[in-house]
């Protein structure tokens, strides 16, 4: 009876309160996008607080002290804030320094608010990687050239770009690779773009008989081997839900590392030929 | 057209092939000096011996006997408040069908012996499990800021019932979508059956002559929507005599008049005319900004050309303007304009030789719902439905034979903006056509069973869809008890973006990708009556639905999103507690509900590691009570309402960061990036609870020819801050109305 009666007193005082928590306490302090590259000079992230409002952000300092630290030598960096207009309404802070990372070496990145919260990552370089062409099949109609990157733990944003003498023909890769022993092998489809190249040449020429093809060059981000999306795709609409993709602790986001290289591959006669290509 | 064609031949070929019968006994009972049509009139003869036969009218005053016996027979017919019509019947052999049409006067002596025991016509008809039939009376008695009552303030008082707010005119049945409830007036579909404020239905309550509702488990004459059914039929004009009424309160201004266009009264004309002014008056009775404004108008013309049939003509038309929601963060404030427009037409009609009553109707229905910033309303949905239907009932002493046909011919129009990205909408076309059974067998005379089948079909989509559906009842002594079921499909789906409440703004579809919605109801009922004037009435209720079309999750904040199919159950108890005794009229309900779906996004696994997401959507609400009170003194009307309701899930957030899609060696000096609600799991946050008094005190004047009603009333009384809403995109609260005292008037001129 008194358990009833205090279940009733509950639900009567839970009734007559009329406020809701809308926004949550949180204790994660910063959201953090970027990468640290060996191939730069400058390193940089975009950082955002985690605001109460939904507000534009304002051109005005943002509440934080970033710093990061060489784990290996432990020099430690500190970064600058700049406010940077992208819009009308639009200011993002972006947080730089000048220093170059070297192969391999591990960075904390560190970013704390005055009231002390922090939000910190930990990025690890990739190492130094060189590109070989393993066994390539090249028959008349049907070429592709497996690529190895030696030593890399991934690899990202894989582009083929086709130099001919109708123009160069850039094509998006999907992330699939092969990771073997001594690294990862993305396969370039000589005989799945040639297709598509020689549309647009005939489109743009109305022949395809003089097309001429001088080099394959094949780029890709050399990346830390966590720069991997759920699912293997960089889908937005995944990745958009807090948390989904996010290597920074106490906070959202994701900060990576890699370096841009590329594969430049000058395409002999006979590899032309099998591809379909003049020579003449 | 040849769908039409073919839908009549086959109706009048079916007429002709069926044998007459002989000895039949019909008519229609209406009331002596308004003309109206009396329902539940018992029509019995009295035969020598034990001989006797009888009947019950239907809402159209209908009655038919079937298979007399030749004979003497004494006809009594009998209404609660009503003189006895009394006369002798001589049926002889040859005489194949009698028309005898009664009229019947009122007892002012009864009337008033009926006030002292129980307040006529205000208690609750429950037909079924599921089903209740709503009378003016008991319209009237529940607190609204007008003097002029409205249905929609009586739906709120049902458990089972949710209004999410006073504002957007949404209302969720047992667990369905507003876009899942088939609204019908005259047998026209009114797309939008609410105004934009809540508290008044497009169509106003004093014209009407009953409404049914079907919460659920509904019969094969109904069909297309998964969730329920409101069937609203209007008065007919007086035919004796010239009315007239306005109103005036804060919040409406209404005006209507009706009588007889020829002499004789054998037509007649009711029509009403209804303009909101809260937007002015109310607002600044509490110094609020209330940016609402709809009107409605309403005509009827009924007729009796001949004996042996009866037309009738509707034409109403709805506008709705405001801002209902927040504003979508940056930008302009969204406003959402609606405007519903239908005309229909009825012939019921007496075949010369058969046991049958054949209803004709036909109706061209259009709606118009646009949203966006005011001076640029980007996203535009059209609708438009021409119907042409045949109801049939044979009678028979064991039982009768509803059955129908239907054609109805859909243009559908959209202009999204981008609000549903994987939805490319354009014109569409669609034809439907169908037919139903549902015979009622009287196994005994408290029992019967009517098991029903439905069989609808899309021509241009070569889909047929089967519905097969039952409901029985019987009574125990004091007990009744009843059940329903049925399969039930809704090729036409209205998409809305419900991870916001308070989102109006709907587009109707067919079905964009995927399977039909799908629904599965059981239900079962009791009734008792525990004492004098005490009724106790109860539903248990479950739905299974299927292949439901809600918005995908999303942490972008801005209204579009992409569509996602989920499933669907609903578990329910309805339960209330009523009393009428004059001059006391009280009731208490409550409603115990359990709605949950089961969303099936495919970017699930990757956020919660499930392939699909169980959670309460918006209108969830679990416990609801609602308690009437009304009583009569010293020439006064005064009624109390409060309702209660649990609160309802929403989305809570941690707060808003941004979003850069890291795919490569992204320039964070150059990439924009996009803004991004941090939100916690989707639905996981409860509202707090909604409760609210309600009071109204009317009285009644009769000032030389006119009747006088002055109204006091006062809504949320103990000024409760109820949220109506919290903005998807800007976490912004936005409360239901508070405290507002009003004063109306309505003059009544017989």
């Amino acid at each position: 009876m008194i358990r009833a009666g205090l279940l009733v007193l509950a639900l009567v005082l839970g009734a007559c309160d009329e406020s809701v928590d809308v926004v949550l306490d949180t204790e994660r302090a910063y959201t953090v996008y970027g990468h640290l590259s060996v191939r730069a000079d400058t390193q940089a992230v975009r950082v955002y607080a985690i605001d109460q409002t939904i507000d534009v952000v304002r051109p005005k300092l943002l509440d934080a002290r970033v710093m990061s630290r060489n784990l290996h030598t432990g020099e430690v960096y500190t970064w600058r804030d700049s406010v940077i207009q992208f819009g009308e309404h639009d200011f993002g802070h972006v947080f730089w320094v000048r220093f170059r990372p070297d192969f391999e070496e591990r960075h904390r990145l560190e970013l704390v608010r005055s009231d002390g919260a922090m939000s910190a990552v930990e990025v690890q370089m990739p190492p130094e990687s060189t590109p070989e062409l393993v066994d390539p099949i090249i028959t008349p109609g049907f070429v592709q050239f497996p690529i190895l990157w030696q030593n890399a733990p991934r690899l990202n944003n894989i582009r083929v770009l086709y130099h001919t003498n109708r123009g160069m023909f850039t094509f998006e890769y999907p992330n699939d690779q092969e990771r073997i022993e001594d690294g990862q092998v993305a396969t370039v489809l000589v005989y799945a773009d040639v297709r598509e190249i020689f549309r647009e040449i005939f489109r743009a020429h109305g022949s395809t008989s003089d097309a001429r093809l001088r080099a394959i060059e094949q780029v890709v981000l050399v990346s830390s081997a966590d720069w991997i999306p759920p699912g293997n795709v960089f889908s937005p609409d995944v990745l958009i839900e807090p948390g989904a993709f996010s290597n920074v602790e106490n906070g959202f986001g994701y900060v990576g590392a890699g370096y841009e290289a590329s594969f430049y591959y000058e395409v002999p006669d006979s590899v032309a030929i099998a591809a379909g290509f003049s020579v003449r | 057209m040849a769908m039409y064609r073919i839908l009549f031949l086959l109706v009048f070929a079916v007429f002709s092939a069926l044998p007459a019968v002989s000895q039949i006994l019909r008519g229609f009972v209406t009331e002596a000096i308004s003309g109206e049509p009396l329902e539940g009139v018992n029509v019995v003869l009295y035969g020598e011996g034990e001989i006797s036969f009888g009947a019950a009218t239907d809402s159209d005053g209908f009655y038919l006997l079937p298979r007399l016996t030749p004979g003497k027979y004494v006809l009594r017919t009998t209404y609660v408040g009503y003189v006895t019509y009394v006369d002798s019947l001589d049926i002889t052999p040859g005489q194949e069908i009698r028309q005898l049409d009664i009229t019947l006067e009122e007892d002012e002596f009864l009337l008033q012996q009926l006030t002292i025991v129980d307040n006529a016509g205000g208690s609750t008809t429950v037909m079924g499990a599921g089903t209740e039939r709503i009378t003016p009376a008991a319209i009237e008695r529940v607190p609204m800021p007008d003097v002029a009552a409205d249905l929609s303030a009586y739906l709120a008082t049902l458990p089972g019932v949710v209004l999410v707010g006073d504002q957007g005119g949404q209302f969720y049945v047992r667990g369905g979508e507003p876009t899942q409830n088939l609204v019908l007036l005259d047998g026209m579909l009114i797309y939008q059956p609410f105004h934009i404020l809540s508290y008044y239905t497009a169509f106003p309550s004093e014209v009407l002559r009953s409404v049914d509702l079907h919460a659920g488990g509904f019969g094969p004459q109904f069909g297309g929507r998964i969730s329920s059914v409101v069937d609203a039929w209007s008065r007919n004009g007086n035919n004796s005599r010239f009315a007239a009424s306005g109103s005036v309160s804060p919040f409406l201004v209404g005006t209507q008049v009706e009588g007889p266009i020829v002499p004789g009264g054998r037509f007649t004309m009711i029509a009403s005319a209804r303009q909101s002014v809260v937007e002015d008056a109310a607002a600044s009775v509490i110094g609020q900004d209330i940016p609402l404004l709809f009107h409605d108008l309403f005509a009827k013309i009924h007729g009796r050309p001949n004996r042996n049939g009866r037309v009738s003509v509707s034409a109403i038309k709805t506008y709705d303007r405001g801002r209902v929601g927040g504003t979508r963060g940056v930008g302009a404030p969204d406003e959402v304009r609606w405007w519903n427009d239908a005309v229909g037409g009825r012939y019921l009609f007496l075949p010369g030789n058969l046991p049958v009553l054949a209803e004709f109707l036909i109706s061209w229905s259009g709606h118009t719902m646009q949203l966006g910033p005011s001076e640029d309303l980007i996203r535009t949905s059209t609708t438009s439905r021409i119907n042409m239907e045949a109801n049939v009932t044979h009678y028979s002493r064991r039982g009768d034979l509803h059955w129908g046909l239907f054609a109805r011919s859909l243009t559908l129009k959209s202009e999204l903006g981008g609000l549903y990205q994987n939805l490319d909408l354009k014109t569409e076309y669609v034809t439907e056509a169908g037919i139903y059974a549902a015979p009622e067998f009287k196994l005994t005379s408290s029992t019967s069973v009517s098991p029903g089948l439905r069989i609808h079909h899309f021509p241009s989509k070569s889909r047929v869809i089967l519905e097969p559906r039952l409901r029985a009842k019987t009574a125990w002594g004091d007990n009744e008890f009843s059940a329903a079921a049925g399969l039930y499909h809704q090729e036409l789906v209205g998409i809305n973006d419900r991870r916001d409440a308070a989102s109006v703004f709907t587009a109707w579809t067919a079905v964009p990708v995927g399977d039909i919605p799908q629904a599965l109801h059981i239900l079962m009922g009791y009734r008792r009556t525990i004492a004098e004037g005490m009724t106790v009435v109860t539903d248990v209720y479950y739905k299974r639905m299927s292949n439901l079309y809600i918005a995908e999750w999303t942490a972008r904040p801005r209204l579009t999103t992409k569509l996602q199919q989920a499933d669907g159950r609903v578990l329910g108890l309805d339960l209330r507690l009523e009393y009428s005794r004059a001059p006391y009229y009280a009731y208490i309900n409550y409603g115990l509900a359990s709605t949950e779906y089961e969303a099936m996004q495919s970017e699930l696994v990757h956020w919660f590691d499930e392939v699909t997401y169980k959670f309460r959507p918006a209108h969830d609400r679990r416990h609801q009570i609602n308690a009437m009170f009304s009583t009569s003194m010293y020439g006064f009307d005064i009624s109390f309402r409060w309702q209660f309701g649990s609160g309802r899930p929403f989305n809570r957030a941690y707060g808003f960061d941004g979003f850069l899609l890291m795919d490569g060696s992204v320039n964070v000096f150059t990439e924009a990036g996009e803004r991004r609600v941090v939100y916690e799991r989707p639905f996981n946050g409860i509202l707090p609870a909604y409760h609210r008094l309600d009071a109204s005190v009317n009285r009644a004047f009769q000032i030389g020819f006119s009747r006088v009603t002055l109204q006091a009333s006062v809504i949320n009384v103990y000024d409760r801050a109820n949220v109506f809403y919290l903005d998807v995109f800007t976490l912004e609260r936005s409360d239901q109305l508070p405290l507002i005292p009003s004063v109306g008037i309505k003059v009544d001129l017989p």
